[in-house]
């Protein structure tokens, strides 16, 4: 029966014969002559079925491409629909691109270096410290002794001030063994870089970042040779690092270490025997075909070795671990971007939620077409192309607009997430992230675009042509498809909001945190010392101090004090030994040595003893003061005042002289931010300074003042200036900048994330809105006739805000039960709160309550505006 | 006379012209070209039907299926874009043929002979 030739050819044989009827030819003959007409029937059936055979096969053929220009010409007689679908998919594909982008540069895009994957970080970790590393003789062990390392690297990143030409500036740089970018696979990109051995000492060598060829140096091809002037030394330029290239740490230099032993100056020759300074960061090669287990067997033998030759210093507990590197600098950053990709995923899927919502509307407006196309022989499947085809020319636009804005989000991002990032990632739109922003238009294009297909065309043709009762059973199940859409959004709007709530509630906690020292009217500066080299501790002392009293002087300065590094810095690591408790285990200490009246300057309080005084000089007795966490650590019956203690840097033990007596006790400052444990943190005092300690040759003026801080930080360099005109000023931080170094990452996450969420909570608004807009449109007789009949005006708002309100409601629910399952997720990240926090909870129950409250009741107050002799005329 | 170039191209001119003001269906072809000619040119439906579908699958014509004015069933063919733009090269070659005919006269009129 659905044969179209048989079809026309009868049509034409019926035409006929009722002509000749209507000439008086008997019917049943004009029949026979209606059919003689054709010759042989059967045989011009056959010829004109070959045609219309080949006719489909080739329109089978050419079908996607003519239902997508089929797509594309119903989608733009539909501007306003168009519009707003990929207006809304390039918010959820964009903002998905974006942080993709970031996850893939920082947790799948390998470090910079050859087979990253074969690069490990050596650590040793004993019951004190999990995360101790090795001391020098240690690695030059792992190095001679390990035959699972290819190669292994030492390193320590330090601050230096360069000078020459040019304004002064400060920089990190590191210190290395001269193999590290051989052990890394990486090649300079101009000179040689380092030779293969350790340098003799005396003899410097650097290899300079592109970032500073280019800064300094002008890009000199021939700049191999020309020298480098840091920290009042000269060091011969050897090569440039490839650009981008800043590991560890963002350095701009890498400086060759005699003995390989980088930052050791302090133990001169001695360096390679040193088992008892735990600041090298040592990273290895394995050798090919050698696995990290394989490594890790090996060294758990040299441990064993050295608890055995080594019991006091390398612990009789301790042992060697290995992380793989990619791991060990992605660190604790992998959280919250994974959570962020997760906020964005269920963006994308609210957004993927609307479309299809909006889709839907389009196939009830559209549902006569499809009708009309359905009774004409259109297949179904056909149909279904059409609708799908429709979908992938949205999703294409939406997505390749939606790359667009991604380019522009990470551009904007770049700036607030590069301080976050463990190495210099150049973020951008590579192929991985293209073909990705592909995958997800096209799997969005299926999602929002099969059910208003399978709707469409599931629909009886008959009823949806002449709108009579069938139309209105057919949209039920439309209007039930719909009420589990909007649910869903609002589901998983409810999910995001939630998620945002939690954390803005724990960014306030961390905020309220005490931080153990006073904030308000504090500036810290750094300041550079480039002859620092030449001078002993007690001159730089006196220098610091003349300094000092030239910028009190300036108006608007309270108090000032130095110190070595930011309040919000970590400070240099140290092993602390106790005098009379000659069995402790060596413990690594935090070290800070500071001018006098730092405590008084920073507003951290004394518990105990004194603070340190203008008397304590180089040759008087050295004194130090310790925290209340270090305190309570060693001295737990409260006698620390008056112990003696002595780190690595004060000098051997053997001698009296080296010993230093605690005098005062101070209050743990939070060095690591408000969240995180204070550590045991000895200070001393600046004049008793140890010489070449690390951290570099700059002191940290803290200043606090009443006044502005713009012109008073003017004034400061300008002192600084006519002291020393080739000491850099910089890293100046005002109080909030040193909050925003503690909250820098919460921040960036709660931003984006509440981002996320408002964006959820207007598009599942929308959903609300649109579905009681539509309801109360396609109802319009229905409630006119109410209102003829007396319905209240409020009645009718009632009766459409229920309807809208109904799936929301559900949708909210379901939300609550998803998010109260899944609440693990974000637990690692919260802070001073739970994640079943009862007032977020409510909060975000009552404002996506409102929000649906709202949106229901804008439309359904148009329905009672109807004018009711209108609605049931227009019917 | 399905092979004869000269019938077929004339039976696409024909065709075109007919549907060029309004579709039409198979059989109203035929009718409008017979009654428009007072029956010379009966175009039998063995060929007409294939030419239609020949021409359908060319992309000079499209179909689809609609009603008549009584109400049935029918399939209606319409010009296409390209069909139009043949309609009019094939108006133009005629045309020139027409006139290249005129132009050639008769031996008997021409000379004084």
């Amino acid at each position: 029966m659905n044969d179209p030739v048989r079809d026309e050819l009868e049509f034409h044989i019926e035409e006929r014969a009722r002509e000749l009827m209507a000439q008086g030819v008997p019917a049943r003959e004009a029949r026979r002559r209606a059919e003689a007409a054709f010759g042989d029937l059967g045989e011009i059936r056959r010829e004109v079925g070959r045609l219309q055979r080949t006719r489909e096969r080739r329109r089978s053929a050419s079908g996607l491409g003519e239902s997508l220009r089929g797509g594309l010409r119903a989608l733009v007689r539909r501007p306003r629909y168009s519009a707003l679908v990929v207006g809304t998919l390039a918010l959820g594909i964009g903002a998905t691109v974006a942080i993709f982008s970031v996850v893939d540069a920082v947790l799948f895009d390998p470090l910079p270096f050859a087979e990253p994957d074969r690069l490990v970080r050596v650590w040793e970790s004993d019951a004190e410290r999990p995360n101790r590393n090795p001391a020098p003789a240690d690695f030059l062990d792992l190095r001679e002794r390990v035959a699972a390392f290819a190669a292994v690297t030492a390193y320590v990143p330090r601050g230096a001030s360069v000078t020459g030409d040019g304004a002064p500036e400060r920089i990190r740089f590191a210190h290395v063994s001269a193999d590290f970018f051989q052990t890394l696979g990486v090649a300079p990109a101009v000179g040689g870089g380092f030779g293969p051995a350790a340098v003799p000492e005396g003899e410097r060598v650097a290899v300079i970042s592109h970032g500073l060829w280019t800064r300094r140096y002008g890009r000199d091809p021939a700049v191999v040779g020309r020298t480098l002037e840091m920290n009042g030394a000269s060091y011969e330029i050897v090569g440039v690092a490839p650009e981008h290239f800043t590991f560890p740490d963002r350095v701009s230099a890498w400086v060759a270490a005699p003995y390989d032993i980088p930052a050791a100056d302090f133990f001169g020759s001695d360096a390679p025997t040193v088992r008892d300074a735990w600041y090298h960061t040592v990273v290895a090669r394995l050798a090919p075909g050698v696995s990290i287990d394989v490594a890790g067997d090996q060294v758990a033998a040299l441990g064993a070795d050295l608890r055995e030759r080594h019991p006091e210093t390398f612990g009789t507990d301790a042992a060697f671990r290995l992380v793989p590197l990619g791991a060990d600098q992605v660190g604790d950053l992998g959280t919250p971007l994974l959570l962020l990709l997760g906020a964005t995923g269920l963006v994308l899927l609210i957004v993927a939620v609307n479309v299809a919502n909006l889709a839907l509307v389009q196939a009830a407006d559209r549902a006569k077409e499809w009708g009309v196309r359905l009774a004409l022989g259109a297949a179904r499947t056909r149909i279904l192309a059409l609708v799908l085809a429709e979908s992938a020319a949205l999703a294409v636009a939406g997505g390749a607009l939606g790359t667009a804005l991604a380019w522009l989000g990470v551009r904007a991002l770049q700036p607030a997430v590069a301080p976050l990032l463990p190495v210099t990632t150049s973020l951008g739109l590579d192929a991985t992230v293209l073909g990705f922003a592909l995958i997800l238009s096209l799997g969005v294009a299926v999602a929002f675009g099969v059910v208003p297909a399978v709707v469409a065309s599931g629909r009886d043709p008959g009823s949806a042509i002449d709108r009579g009762a069938g139309a209105r059973a057919g949209s039920r199940l439309e209007r039930r498809v719909r009420d589990v859409l909007v649910g869903a959004e609002v589901a998983l709007a409810v999910v995001l909001v939630l998620g945002a709530g939690l954390l803005l509630r724990s960014l306030g906690s961390v905020r309220a945190l005490d931080l153990g020292f006073d904030l308000e009217g504090l500036t810290a500066l750094s300041v550079g010392f480039p002859d620092a080299e030449v001078l002993e501790p007690d001159a730089q002392s006196a220098h610091w101090g003349e300094l000092g009293r030239r910028i009190e002087a300036l108006p608007g300065v309270e108090t000032l004090a130095w110190g070595q590094f930011m309040p919000t810095e970590v400070g240099a690591g140290a092993g602390l030994r106790l005098r009379d408790r000659p069995t402790e285990p060596d413990v690594s200490v935090r070290w800070h040595s500071v001018s006098d009246a730092y405590f008084e300057a920073v507003g951290i309080d004394m518990l105990q003893g004194r603070a340190f005084e203008p008397t304590d000089r180089a040759e008087t007795e050295r004194v130090a003061v310790v925290n209340e966490t270090l305190a309570r650590r060693f001295f737990p019956d409260g006698d620390a005042v008056g112990q003696w203690v002595n780190t690595g840097l004060d000098g051997r033990t053997d001698d009296d002289w080296n010993w230093v007596r605690v005098v005062g006790v101070a209050r743990d400052l939070r060095n690591l931010g408000p969240e995180r444990p204070a550590e045991p943190m000895l200070y001393r005092p600046m004049a008793q300074q140890p010489p070449g300690v690390v951290g570099g040759p700059r002191a940290v003026l803290h200043l606090r003042s009443g006044s502005a801080v713009g012109p008073l930080v003017e004034a400061v360099r300008g002192v600084v200036r006519d002291v020393d005109p080739n000491a850099p000023v910089d890293e100046v931080r005002h109080e909030a900048e040193m909050v925003g170094d503690y909250l820098a990452g919460r921040e960036l996450v709660l931003t984006l994330v509440s981002g996320f969420a408002a964006l959820a909570l207007l598009l599942g608004a929308l959903g609300i809105y649109g579905l009681t807009r539509h309801a109360v449109q396609r109802r319009t007789r229905e409630i006119g006739v109410r209102m003829a009949i007396g319905a209240a005006r409020s009645e009718v708002i009632g009766l459409m805000v229920r309807q809208g309100l109904a799936p929301a409601a559900v949708g909210l629910a379901v939300g609550l039960a998803v998010a109260a399952a899944s609440t693990r997720v974000i637990e690692s990240r919260l802070f001073g709160v739970t994640a079943l926090d009862p007032l977020t909870w409510g909060s975000v129950a009552l404002l996506l309550g409102s929000v649906a409250v709202v949106a229901t009741w804008i439309p359904a107050r148009q329905a009672a505006s109807i004018d009711p002799v209108e609605a049931i005329r227009g019917e | 006379m399905g092979g004869n170039d000269l019938f077929t191209g004339t039976l696409e001119l024909l065709v075109l012209r007919v549907l060029e003001s309004e579709p039409m269906h198979g059989f109203g072809v035929g009718r409008i070209l017979r009654e428009s000619s007072s029956g010379v040119l009966d175009v039998a439906e063995g060929v007409l039907y294939p030419a239609l579908h020949r021409m359908e699958n060319r992309g000079l014509l499209s179909s689809d299926w609609g009603r008549t004015d009584a109400g049935r069933r029918a399939k209606f063919y319409a010009l296409t874009a390209a069909g139009a733009q043949r309609l009019d090269e094939m108006e133009a070659d005629w045309a020139r043929f027409r006139g290249a005919v005129a132009s050639v006269r008769r031996p008997a009129e021409g000379g004084a002979s």
